[in-house]
């Protein structure tokens, strides 16, 4: 996928003033994020699952050669091909090598982040491959010809009308009627994408979860349409990345208990399936070839760095449907991939920091993301560990710099942090004065702010610092 | 905890009681009770009286399935189906209503005790957790996206 990351502003911009992402992202806010705290609440132990999930991640990123050779060779033992992929390139090339025989013709894939990384489609689509998504979100943003907005909801910009309208495009020349209704929608991709499913020559997935002691790959939905499409098919080709392999089945239980919980607020996901190997010689349905195509791309550069705790994100979205600013423009202002605050993390290590400069500024610091991240990755820090690189980088405005420079001198001398701050409360005072807002309490311009007030008043202080008051208090007593 | 995750249950005293309760639910969601069986020894010794029934694999054509399930997980109520020669894979997700059935004997409390009684891995190790749903609509829930539409466990309580 193409990163447009360095213009986040602007897209963030035009994200905001969009009436129909408006509504979308409306209707989507707080389902996930409620649903999640009930389930949350009703397991006693979602704590200690936490810190076990981030401790075996970590133990596993510091022995990470060990498991993932460990899960090739339980890969290779149960009759299944790996293939090892250093970035994009490389897997656009295996997987069209592997798919190249005269008798494929249509590839049917089910939902995967990692793929986006590196538009395997489009690499599939110019080695004359038909592709069809089956996740009915990137079947829907597929037909858009857009990419996704949510890492586990990706059509979540979009209207139940604007997908009247695509289905109605798109599909009315096989004959099928426009729909309207919800029940319709779904009823009608199920129709079209069973004939799909049905005549696909290769499946490709992702995976969740790679076990080292079984050799076998995790995949979890809700729709089934992963089965559909690891199943059907001759070929199953697993493509899914370096660090999303765990010991073995005794820790997955752990991470499925937390995953579903976290991602969509369900105490377990309709369909989580284990997939080792292809169908075994007296097995009555299944594919005949099973590969996986493990990608790094960028990943191994991260191990043993600063940011290597990013590395466990199991890709829940859960810091995104907490974000207040994901949840206000969406995901495609964030330019690449991964939105919110784990793409803002992972963005700039993947595609270069100098290409997504602004990506760790898209943060409040609210903390909220952090809170609830089921591997505890300190996304806030990782995020201000950005802002110091940038800075050291020299990446920062100079009077970005310049005004951290008079504020840290401000900050460490206490009597002039409190001069300064008195000075600065009584000037507000008497301009609200002088600009007859003091009664309303609130000023509608103050010079400098401008980006502040032009959405909101900004209130008139008290008369008195909070120091200031302190003070007098602990005089009258 | 079946019920809850939106599939639908009933509790009969042994197999042989399994294709009366069967018939009983596809008349009650007004489908024919014509049904593709997974061809396990369970399911193959018993009298399918009253149901027009085939042992094989599913395709897009059958409506119904049933399935026999290696064990559930009490705690999230979870099906767990294991591929074999007597278990096909595409059973549990062609049809639209697919009826499972579960032996309480074959019930575990939790995921890790499920583990260690599957012993080699199979091709395929579904855990199976109400109908297929989808919430790519506008983040609300629909049932029947590409799996079954309806889900109906029927728990027989003898051991034998």
């Amino acid at each position: 996928m193409q990163v447009q990351s360095k213009n986040f502003r602007k897209t963030a911009k035009k994200a905001l003033l969009d009436a129909d992402l408006r509504v979308a992202m409306g209707r989507a806010e707080g389902g996930f994020v409620d649903t999640r705290k009930l389930v949350v609440e009703e397991l006693d132990n979602f704590q200690e699952y936490r810190e076990f999930a981030r401790d075996t991640k970590n133990h596993v990123l510091a022995h990470l050669d060990y498991y993932l050779t460990k899960f090739e060779s339980n890969v290779q033992a149960s009759g299944g091909q790996v293939h090892w992929a250093s970035n994009g390139e490389e897997v656009n090339r295996i997987v069209v090598d592997i798919c190249k025989r005269p008798e494929i013709k249509k590839i049917t894939k089910g939902k995967s982040m990692v793929s986006e990384e590196f538009a395997l489609n489009a690499g599939l689509e110019a080695a004359d491959f038909q592709v069809i998504e089956t996740d009915l979100g990137e079947y829907i943003i597929q037909l858009a010809n857009e990419t996704p907005s949510h890492i586990i909801a990706p059509a979540v910009h979009k209207t139940k009308q604007a997908v009247t309208d695509l289905f109605d495009e798109y599909h009315r020349e096989a004959g099928y009627p426009r729909v309207v209704e919800r029940l319709d929608i779904v009823n009608q991709a199920r129709q079209v994408l069973r004939d799909h499913f049905c005549t696909a020559d290769v499946g490709i997935t992702g995976g969740n979860f790679l076990i080292a002691d079984t050799g076998s790959i995790a995949l979890i939905t809700n729709e089934g349409n992963g089965d559909l499409t690891a199943n059907l098919p001759k070929i199953h080709i697993v493509v899914t990345s370096i660090e999303k392999v765990i010991p073995d089945m005794q820790a997955l239980g752990g991470f499925l208990r937390l995953l579903g919980r976290s991602a969509t607020g369900q105490i377990m996901s309709v369909y989580t399936t284990l997939f080792n190997g292809p169908k075994r010689i007296d097995d009555l349905d299944g594919p005949e070839e099973f590969h996986v195509v493990l990608v790094d791309n960028g990943r191994s550069e991260i191990l043993g760095t600063q940011f290597q705790d990013i590395l466990r994100c199991i890709k829940c979205g859960a810091c995104m449907n907490h974000c207040p600013v994901y949840t206000n423009i969406g995901g495609h202002a964030y330019g690449w991939v991964y939105p919110g605050p784990m793409g803002s993390v992972l963005t700039p290590l993947m595609v270069g920091q100098k290409n997504a400069p602004d990506l760790p500024y898209a943060c409040t610091l609210n903390g909220r993301c952090k809170t609830v991240c089921p591997v505890m990755i300190p996304l806030p820090d990782l995020l201000r560990k950005h802002r110091n690189n940038l800075v050291e980088m020299g990446e920062s405005k100079r009077f970005q710099r310049w005004g951290m420079w008079v504020w840290a001198q401000v900050a460490r001398n206490p009597r002039l942090y409190f001069l300064m701050t008195s000075l600065y409360v009584r000037k507000l005072n008497v301009l609200a004065r002088l600009l007859l807002v003091f009664r309303r309490g609130s000023f509608k311009h103050i010079p400098m702010l401008g980006a502040w007030t032009s959405t909101r008043d900004f209130p008139v202080p008290s008369t008195a610092t909070f120091q200031g008051q302190w003070k007098k208090r602990k005089r009258s007593e | 905890m079946h019920t809850r995750v939106q599939g639908t249950f009933e509790g009969v005293d042994s197999l042989q009681d399994v294709p009366l309760a069967a018939h009983r639910y596809l008349v009650g969601q007004s489908v024919s009770p014509e049904v593709v069986i997974s061809p396990s020894p369970e399911l193959t010794s018993i009298n399918w009286k009253g149901l027009k029934v085939e042992f094989r694999v599913a395709n897009r054509k059958d409506r119904s399935s049933v399935t026999m399930a290696f064990a559930g997980i009490a705690e999230t109520g979870t099906l767990v189906m294991v591929s074999s020669k007597q278990s096909p894979i595409n059973h549990h997700f062609l049809p639209e209503f697919n009826i499972a059935v579960l032996k309480q004997s074959k019930l575990v409390d939790c995921m890790e005790n499920l583990w260690p009684l599957i012993g080699e891995h199979p091709r395929t190790i579904n855990l199976i957790t109400g109908p297929s749903k989808t919430a790519d609509i506008e983040q609300t829930i629909v049932y029947g996206a590409h799996g079954p539409r309806a889900l109906h466990v029927i728990l027989v309580r003898s051991t034998c």
